[in-house]
């Protein structure tokens, strides 16, 4: 790019001159209006789980990073709806609206619940280090095979379930 | 994995997808001969789904499986299309993607309970773009041969990693079996162990009979002519079983100790061996934490179980079934009444213990986040106090303190609230039998003596009541400690030597790379195609970015890790043939991280030949540039480092680091930055030292500073785990690529340095 940003600046990317869209084979597009296009670029959250539409680094395919983009809201309705289309396929982190069931075997924890990318059953080892509590009720589950999903506030979810977790967190 | 509509017990059952044959010869039938299939549990719409990836000799599609008769082509490109396909790793899944002319296809996305099955996927594509289609039709796809999980095939549970067969298959008495088996060496003092406390238990059985039913009733009431001399008698009687039964505790009591104490050493000693014997690929995935309360407090639960539980349990047991006897032998109808409450009793202890123990788990849970945060702000007591964050530290600490004293007064008042009505509750039970065999008593159907018995052997028939009602909580505990503990003694080290190992007791130092891939997880490679060939007694320069790949190349060489494709060899035999002891002790290392362990200079610098003289230690420190500052320490050689070597300066570390080295004279050496972190004139030293150890011997040096690695023989310059330049200094400086460019880039700064010096002179 022309004007180099200085070391350690961050490159703002203003909103109101860039674009997103998807190529006709589905690859995020992203355009800096009157200066340049690239046919596919990676983007993702500096903060993702703390502030998801905030700070979105942007990066092309060698891992060059273009520019942050400081809110997502401040973008034009279509390039928002393409920006979180592609977040929510690059965290892929359903999150879990209730539990049918949640038992405990040999340390093993075997759960069976609704999200809202449909119903998954799961197994998660170690409970300790792999349920982390991330404040407010909030938590990160990561199962055996590194799936992740998210539980906005587990006081909601069925009692049995909230007795296990409150021995955890 | 899928979970099926089948359910056992609750558990989800994986279920191995296939595609119908009706299907599959449908697209044989216009597609050309399917190579592979594999199956993706994300849908178009990104929520969970059944998707499928077909790949033929002509075409790559997608299909969206609607039923398992049903199946729409979502996309489909020409093997001609394509220019390249990859998978990408996102966050909690991946994304398959194919190149063409002039765009990128997102093929389809899986989650990573798919990751592997999708890597070697695209690896097999990858081999495939480059064949003709006749040569596409004979090529075997064999897939991925274990999916790195196991499931029980009776009940369909994950089966852990560290056991062979279902946990909640293999039944309880196997587990029991397997943990008297260590208490099996102590058999005898076990069993002299519990007769003793059989004994002990009969004893304290008989004071109560003794002076109850014989004494008052026999004696006082019967007043027999030679009262006086059976008075006597029973007085000596009840004197002797004191005396006996405090004897036999102290017996008891000193041989358990003495067999807990070594039962402990030993699991404790085992669980320690076999935790050195496991590769570091273990310890990556588990916390250190976690690991230490396993051979600390698990290993002690075992003991408890072992030493007091087993035989506490039998005891509580006879004594429940000997005191029930005696008690309906003297007076079966009163005998009925003391059992009338003992549901009552069961009911409630159990429910009071289990409270009690949540309330207590509670407590030890935070008790342990307060020590974690306690070890925390110690060991950063540095940092802590550079960035002036006492206070925040202080409000961390407060509030876990605070927790804990939550948790502790919940606790305390709980137990001192629900104890004493408990205790109430159970003295109820008594009352019964005051006032039924008080009036028995009176109505003359029984004895003053029996009643009295009876008083004094209602509070000991309640106990192991209240003790079995807990019972299956208790095993559960001691089961789960013991398959914790049993996971140490049971893992098997990734990296283990040949059945028959070679041996090459004198390596000469030839080492060759040969297209080896590897990553700490396997579906995410850290290293790709890395070759490259080091002659015995040449120096190889690794040159990369930071998290390029260069340390796991020598933790590879030094195989911590085997790879997972390709080979390693050292005079030309495999890495995995030669016997792993004869690979570390003539391989030595200076590492990026420099470790000292708690001890003397002296002692560190000897780690590697604890035998090691006086004079070979005062000679290794003196090479390696160490020894003058040694000897300026009051304490010399003997001066304690402290935790992780906290006292000395990072290049005097580095130093003794380079020292140890020297004295175990290893024929291939690694130097992973040892110069990085020190200033120039150290580092003059530091390099000095490195520059007389390597002569003579292969050495593989990672450095960031390149003027290091001048005397290299030959540098392989590493981006993203690929090899991207290989050569001689001088060769590559030529060449003006890569190499030329971080050396200018280095010169320059360097330079601008130098000119700021000159223009502030002193
Ligand atoms: N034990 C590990 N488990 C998982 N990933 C690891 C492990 N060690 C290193 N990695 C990852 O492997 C990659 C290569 O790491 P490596 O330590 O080889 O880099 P390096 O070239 O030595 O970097 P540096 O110059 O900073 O020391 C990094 O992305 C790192 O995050
Ligand atoms: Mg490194």
């Amino acid at each position: 790019m022309s004007n180099q940003p200085k070391f350690g600046e961050i490159e703002y990317l203003n909103p109101k001159e860039i674009e997103f869209s998807y190529s006709s084979a589905g690859a995020l597009r992203f355009t800096v209006k009157d200066r340049y296009s690239v046919i596919k670029v990676d983007i993702g959250c500096c903060f993702p789980l703390k502030s998801p539409n905030h700070f979105i680094w942007v990066k092309d395919t060698k891992n060059n990073e273009l520019g942050i983009i400081e809110s997502i809201t401040d973008l034009d309705q279509a390039s928002q709806k393409c920006v979180k289309d592609y977040l929510r396929k690059r965290y892929y982190m359903p999150n879990i609206n209730s539990v049918s069931n949640l038992k405990e075997e040999f340390g093993l924890w075997y759960w069976e619940t609704m999200t809202d990318r449909g119903s998954r059953n799961f197994v998660v080892k170690d409970p300790r280090q792999n349920i982390i509590n991330l404040g407010q009720g909030r938590l990160l589950i990561i199962d055996v095979d590194g799936n992740r999903f998210n539980v906005d506030n587990y006081d909601l979810l069925n009692p049995k379930v909230v007795i296990m977790l409150d021995r955890l967190v | 994995m899928e979970a099926a509509n089948k359910k056992t017990g609750g558990v989800p059952v994986p279920q191995l997808k296939s595609l119908s044959d009706a299907f599959l010869q449908s697209i044989e039938a216009t597609k050309g001969k399917v190579i592979l299939s594999q199956y993706s549990d994300i849908n178009e719409q990104g929520v969970y789904g059944d998707r499928w990836l077909i790949v033929t000799s002509k075409f790559i599609e997608v299909y969206v499986e609607k039923s398992t008769e049903n199946y729409t082509l979502e996309r489909s490109l020409s093997w001609d299309e394509v220019v390249e396909v990859n998978s990408q790793n996102l966050v909690g899944s991946g994304i398959i993607e194919a190149t063409t002319e002039n765009d990128i296809v997102p093929l389809l996305q899986y989650s990573n309970s798919y990751a592997r099955e999708f890597n070697y996927v695209v690896r097999a594509l990858s081999k495939m773009h480059a064949l003709s289609e006749t040569e596409r039709e004979n090529y075997i796809y064999r897939g991925i041969s274990d999916s790195g999980k196991k499931f029980c095939e009776k009940c369909g549970r994950l089966i852990p990693e560290w056991t062979a067969s279902c946990p909640a298959c293999i039944d309880k008495g196997a587990i029991l079996k397997r943990l008297l088996a260590y208490a099996w060496p102590f058999r005898k003092q076990l069993i002299l162990l519990t007769l003793l406390m059989l004994g002990g238990t009969a004893l304290d059985l008989l004071p109560p009979y003794l002076g109850g039913v014989i004494l008052i009733d026999k004696v006082l009431g019967g007043k027999p002519e030679n009262g006086r001399q059976i008075l006597a008698m029973v007085v000596v009687g009840l004197f002797a079983i004191q005396l006996l039964g405090t004897l036999f505790s102290v017996i008891r009591g000193r041989m358990a100790a003495w067999l807990s104490a070594s039962l402990v050493y030993e699991l404790r000693k085992k669980t320690y061996e076999s935790l050195q014997k496991l590769s570091l690929s273990y310890f990556d995935k588990r916390q250190t934490g976690a690991i230490m309360s396993r051979v600390v407090h698990d290993v002690n639960g075992l003991n408890n179980f072992l030493i007091e539980g087993v035989q506490y349990f039998l005891v509580q047991v006879l004594l429940l079934i000997g005191i029930g006897a005696i008690l309906f032998s003297i007076n079966p109808k009163l005998a009925f009444w003391v059992i009338i409450p003992a549901p009552v009793v069961v009911f409630l202890s159990f429910h009071f213990w289990k409270y009690i123990w949540k309330l207590f788990a509670s407590f030890w849970h935070r008790n342990s986040k307060m020590t974690a945060v306690l070890n925390d702000s110690l060991s950063g007591v540095r940092v802590i106090k550079a960035f002036a964050q006492e206070d925040r530290e202080l409000d961390r600490f407060d509030q876990r303190s605070r927790d804990l004293y939550n948790a502790s007064v919940q606790a305390e008042q709980s137990w001192a609230t629900l104890f004493p009505w408990l205790s109430f509750v159970l003295t109820l039970g008594s009352l019964f039998v005051y006032f039924i065999g008080g009036s028995d008593v009176l109505l003359g159907t029984a004895t003053v003596g029996q009643l009295v018995t009876f008083m004094n052997y209602i509070g000991r028939f309640y106990g192991p009541l209240q003790f079995l009602s807990r019972i299956t909580d208790w095993l559960t505990r001691s089961l789960t400690s013991a398959e914790r503990v049993f996971e140490i003694l049971d893992a098997q080290p990734d990296v283990v030597d040949a059945p028959e190992p070679i041996r090459l007791p004198h390596i000469k130092g030839d080492v060759r790379f040969e297209n080896v891939t590897f990553g700490y997880d396997e579906h995410d490679p850290v290293l790709q195609n890395v070759s490259f060939t080091v002659k015995a007694g040449e120096m190889l320069g690794v040159v990369g970015h930071s998290g390029a790949g260069k340390s796991t190349i020598i933790n590879l060489l030094c195989r911590f890790y085997d790879p997972n494709e390709g080979r390693i060899t050292i005079d030309g035999v495999d890495l995995r043939e030669i016997a792993q002891q004869d690979i570390r002790s003539q391989v030595g290392m200076v590492l990026q991280e420099t470790f000292l362990f708690n001890g003397t200079i002296a002692e560190n610098i000897a780690y590697a030949k604890p035998k090691a003289t006086m004079e070979e230690i005062v000679r290794a420190a003196k090479v390696a540039n160490a020894h003058d500052y040694i000897t300026s320490f009051p304490n010399g050689y003997d001066t304690f480092v402290g935790e992780r070597g906290a006292r000395l300066s990072g290049g005097e570390r580095q130093r003794i680091a380079i020292a140890r080295a020297i004295l175990h004279d290893p024929r291939i050496l690694i130097l992973d930055e040892a110069t990085s972190a020190v200033d120039t004139e150290t580092e003059q030293k530091i390099q000095e030292a490195i520059d007389r150890l390597v002569q003579n011997r292969t050495t593989v040096a990672i450095a960031h500073r390149l003027s290091t690695l001048r005397n290299a023989d030959k540098l392989i310059i590493i981006e993203d785990g690929k090899i991207v330049e290989a050569g001689s200094p001088d060769e590559l400086l030529a060449k003006k690529g890569h190499y030329y460019n971080l050396v200018m880039a280095q010169e320059i700064k360097s330079k601008a340095e130098e000119e700021k010096q000159h223009e502030q002179p002193a």
